[in-house]
C-alpha cells in the first residue's frame, strides 16, 4: 500500500463480546499490520486503555453487558482520551450520526472487512502526518 | 157600507160581508130558483144549514146547477167570491166543468163522492199558498126523495197533507240516507256485527272475506272466532263495556276465515230502545293484520337490535352533540367495566382518553360534529382502572334535517391485539439483530477459515462443514426461541454427520442447559474435534473411540473429548483455526479454558467454565 509510517507503532482495541466475532476483529486489524488488544466489555476495555498509551484506536460494538454499552462507552473515551478514534458497530440498529461522538465511524453488523481497514489506514495516516 | 149596493159593482165592499146577508140580499129572483119568499123547503133548509156552518161548504142546486156557498168556501173561491153566487156552477168553474160535470150529474142521479187532499191554490193571507181539501158531495133530495141539489161538504186537509208530505219526505230522505248508509256499510271492507245486549249471543256477523260469515245467532261465537289463549282478555274488556254501557274498542287476535291468526281493531256502540235500555250492539272490524305484522316485525327487529347490542363486545356509546355520554350497550357496560351506567351517564366522553387518546378523542367528536366519521385508537382505562387499548370509530347520527344530531362511539378492545403487535415488532426487532449476529459469525468463520487455507479446495471444504455445523445447531436453538439448548441435544447433532458405528463414539453427562453462544461455541468445538479424529485421530482406523463426558461439581462446568485406539498422536507443526475456536474461544463463551493435550495414545480436549446458561441466564 506504499505506507510511510509504522501501522505497528499505532494499537487498536477491539471491543466485542462474542469471542468469535472478537478473534476475527482482532486479525482482521493485525493482518492490516497494526497491534490489537482485545475486550469483552467497557470495564475490560477502560482498564486496558489506563494500562496501554499507544491505542489509538476504538473498534467497539454497541450491544455489550457490562456498566456500559459500546455507544457510551465510545463518548467515554471520547472524553477521557479525545486523541483516540472511534469506529462503531452494531447489528442491532442503524446508529443516526448525533448519537456517536465527534468523528466517529459507524459501521453495520456483518462489515466488509475492506471498509475497516481502509478506516484504519485512513486514521493512521492522519496520526503520522 | 151600502148594503143595497148591487153585487159585483161593489167588490171592495161586499167581499166583507157575511154570506147570510149576501144571500138575504141577493136577487133571486134573475136566477132560476126564483124569489127566496118561492124556494122549496128543502132548498131553504140545506141553504140555512150551510150558512150557519164552520166548514166550508156550497150548494150547486136544480137542473142549473144554481152555486150557492157559505164563509169558509168564499176562502176557498178567492177571487171568484162573491160573484160566483148565483151563478151556475158551469161559470164558477168553467175550467173545472169538464171534470166536475159528470160527477156532478152522477151526484144528481143518487151518488155520493168524497174527494181528499184536493190541491189548491189559495190566496187567504196577501199571498199565494198551497193549500189541500177534502171534498163530499152529497145529493140533497126533496120530500118525493128526487135529487135537487148537490151539498159539498169540505174541510182543510193542508196541516195533515203537510205533514203527511214531510213524512213522506222525510221517510224518502230516510229511505235515500240508508241506501247510503247500506251502499257505505257494502263498500267498506270492515266487517259488521250485532251482539246480544251481554254479548253472549252474536246475532249477525258479515266477515268481509276475512273473517267467517255467522250465518245463525250463535253463543259460541268466541270459540269460532277468537284462540282460547285469547278469550279471557276480550271477555274481560266486553264486560267492561257492558258494564259500563260505554263504546266497546279493542285491537285483539282472531280466527281468520282461512283459520290462521290475524288481528282486527273491533269497535262496538250499544243500540238502545226509546226507554234508553240497550237492546244490542252494534260493532265493526277493521282488519288490522298487516299492520300488526309490521309492528310484531317492528318489535321483533327492536329485539334483535337490543340483542345485538347487548351481545357485542363493542363498547357501543350515543353522546350528545357536547360529546356527552347519552348511551352504552350492555356489552359496552361489560367490557368497560361499568356496574351503574348513571354513573358515567352524562360525563364528557374525551375525559375517559388518557394522553394522545384525549387529543384523539376531541379531534373525532369535532368531526363528528361537521359531519365527518372517523376513528383512532389510543389508551383508556376500564372503570375499575384496568388499562385497556381501544380501537374506536366515531361517527355523527343524523337527524331528518340531514344535520348531526347525535354521536355514536363504537369502541373495541384491541388490548391483546396491541400487546401481540408490540411484541411481534419487539420480536421481529430481536430477529433481525439475530440474523445480523448469524451473519457476522458466518462472515467470521468464513473469513478465518479462508485465511488459513492452503488451497481454495480445502477452504471450501472447511467452510461448507463449519457453516453445517454452525447451522445444526440453529436447528436446536430454534427448538426454544434461539435462547438456550440441552447439552445432550447440542452434542447429537454436531456428532451426527462423524458417527461410524454406534459404540465408537459414545457421550454422557447430566443434563443441562446451555446459552445459544454455548450451544454454537460447543457444536463447532465437537465439529471440529471430529473433524480432526476422522482425519488423523482415533475415528481415522477401525477401531478407534471417542468418548465424551462432563460434568457439574461446585457450579463449575468441565466438559472432556477423549480419543483412544487410533494411530499414535503427533502433535500438529502449526495451529489453526480449528485450534483457536476450540482453545479460546468456546472457552470464552464458557468464561473458562481450553485445552487440547497431544497424548500419543489419543488427543484430549478439556474444557472447563462456568455453566452460564444454566445459572445465569436460564
Amino acid at each position: 500500500m506504499g505506507q510511510s509510517f509504522n501501522p505497528g507503532s499505532i494499537a487498536v482495541l477491539v471491543v466485542e463480546d462474542d469471542a468469535l466475532l472478537r478473534a476475527e476483529a482482532v486479525d482482521l486489524c493485525i493482518e492490516a499490520g497494526f497491534t490489537a488488544y482485545e475486550a469483552r466489555n467497557a470495564d475490560q476495555a477502560i482498564r486496558i486503555l489506563e494500562g496501554h498509551s499507544e491505542i489509538r484506536v476504538l473498534f467497539t460494538d454497541i450491544e455489550m453487558e457490562g456498566s456500559m454499552d459500546g455507544l457510551r462507552l465510545a463518548h467515554a473515551v471520547r472524553e477521557r482520551w479525545p486523541p483516540v478514534a472511534i469506529l462503531i458497530t452494531s447489528g442491532r440498529r442503524k446508529v443516526m450520526k448525533e448519537d456517536l461522538p465527534e468523528n466517529g465511524l459507524f459501521f453495520a453488523k456483518p462489515y466488509p472487512p475492506d471498509d475497516i481497514v481502509k478506516a484504519l489506514n485512513g486514521i493512521a495516516a492522519e496520526i503520522t502526518r | 157600507m151600502t148594503l143595497h149596493a148591487k153585487l159585483g159593482a161593489d167588490v171592495g165592499r161586499t167581499d166583507s160581508l157575511r154570506m147570510a146577508d149576501l144571500v138575504r140580499r141577493y136577487d133571486w129572483a134573475s136566477t132560476p130558483l126564483g124569489r127566496r119568499e118561492t124556494w122549496p123547503a128543502v132548498l131553504r133548509t140545506t141553504v140555512e144549514m150551510m150558512l150557519a156552518s164552520l166548514h166550508p161548504m156550497c150548494v150547486m142546486w136544480g137542473p142549473g146547477r144554481i152555486f150557492l156557498y157559505n164563509d169558509g168556501y168564499a176562502e176557498i173561491l178567492g177571487a171568484r167570491h162573491p160573484s160566483a153566487l148565483g151563478l151556475p156552477t158551469e161559470d164558477v168553474w168553467p175550467e173545472l166543468w169538464d171534470e166536475l160535470a159528470p160527477l156532478i150529474d152522477r151526484t144528481f142521479r143518487g151518488e155520493s163522492f168524497a174527494f181528499r187532499d184536493q190541491p189548491l191554490t189559495m190566496t187567504r193571507n196577501g199571498f199565494e199558498e198551497q193549500v189541500w181539501y177534502d171534498f163530499a158531495y152529497s145529493p140533497v133530495r126533496d120530500e118525493r126523495g128526487e135529487v135537487v141539489g148537490l151539498l159539498n161538504v169540505t174541510s182543510d186537509c193542508t196541516a195533515r197533507v203537510s205533514a203527511q208530505r214531510q213524512r213522506d219526505a222525510a221517510i224518502e230522505r230516510l229511505r235515500a240516507g240508508e241506501g247510503r248508509l247500506a251502499a257505505l256499510v257494502e263498500a267498506s271492507s270492515d266487517s259488521l256485527y250485532t251482539m246480544s245486549p251481554d254479548w253472549q249471543e252474536m246475532r249477525t256477523l258479515q266477515g268481509r272475506g276475512f273473517i267467517a260469515n255467522a250465518d245463525a245467532p250463535s253463543v259460541r261465537w268466541m270459540d269460532g272466532y277468537l284462540f282460547p289463549e285469547d278469550q279471557a282478555d276480550v271477555r274481560a274488556r266486553i264486560d267492561e263495556a257492558v258494564a259500563r254501557t260505554e263504546p266497546f274498542e279493542m285491537e285483539h287476535r282472531v280466527r281468520l276465515a282461512d283459520g290462521s291468526a290475524g288481528w282486527i281493531f273491533s269497535r262496538a256502540i250499544p243500540v238502545r230502545d226509546k226507554e234508553g235500555r240497550v237492546t244490542e250492539w252494534f260493532g265493526m272490524a277493521a282488519d288490522v293484520t298487516a299492520r300488526q305484522r309490521a309492528v310484531e316485525q317492528l318489535r321483533d327487529s327492536e329485539a334483535f337490535m337490543r340483542g345485538v347490542l347487548a351481545s357485542s363486545n363493542d363498547c357501543i356509546k350515543v353522546l350528545d352533540l357536547d360529546a356527552k355520554l347519552a348511551f352504552m350497550s350492555e356489552g359496552g357496560k361489560r367490557v368497560m367495566e361499568v356496574s351503574d351506567f348513571n354513573a358515567v351517564a352524562g360525563c364528557p366522553w374525551p375525559s375517559f382518553w388518557e394522553g394522545a387518546g384525549n387529543l384523539a378523542a376531541k379531534g373525532a367528536i369535532a368531526a363528528a360534529r361537521a359531519g365527518v366519521a372517523s376513528s383512532f385508537q389510543g389508551y383508556s382505562d376500564t372503570m375499575k382502572g384496568n388499562r385497556r387499548y381501544w380501537d374506536v370509530q366515531v361517527s355523527p347520527i343524523m337527524g331528518a334535517d340531514g344535520k348531526p344530531e347525535r354521536i355514536l362511539s363504537i369502541s373495541r378492545d384491541i388490548t391483546d391485539l396491541k400487546v401481540a403487535e408490540e411484541a411481534r415488532a419487539v420480536l421481529a426487532q430481536e430477529l433481525a439483530h439475530r440474523m445480523k449476529n448469524s451473519l457476522a459469525m458466518v462472515q467470521a468463520i468464513v473469513t478465518q477459515t479462508l485465511r488459513q487455507a492452503k488451497s481454495m479446495e480445502e477452504g471450501r471444504t472447511a467452510v461448507g462443514q463449519r457453516l453445517s455445523a454452525l447451522g445444526r445447531a440453529q436447528d436446536i436453538l430454534t427448538r426454544s426461541n434461539f435462547t438456550e439448548a440441552d447439552i445432550h441435544d447440542v452434542i447429537a447433532a454436531a456428532i451426527d454427520p462423524h458417527r461410524v458405528t454406534e459404540d465408537r463414539i459414545s457421550w454422557a453427562g447430566p443434563r443441562l442447559i446451555l446459552t445459544s453462544q454455548q450451544a454454537l461455541g460447543l457444536s463447532l468445538a465437537t465439529h471440529e474435534l471430529a473433524t480432526n479424529a476422522a482425519k488423523y485421530g482415533a475415528l481415522s482406523n477401525d477401531t478407534g473411540r471417542v468418548a465424551m463426558t462432563w460434568r457439574v461439581e461446585d457450579g463449575a462446568f468441565a466438559f472432556e473429548w477423549v480419543e483412544s485406539g487410533g494411530p499414535p498422536v503427533t502433535p500438529p507443526g502449526s495451529r489453526g483455526f480449528g485450534s483457536k475456536l476450540i482453545e479460546r474461544i468456546v472457552a470464552s463463551y464458557f468464561e473458562g479454558e481450553g485445552r487440547v493435550d497431544f497424548d500419543p495414545s489419543g488427543i484430549r480436549f478439556r474444557l472447563t467454565g462456568m455453566p452460564g446458561g444454566a445459572v445465569g441466564e436460564a
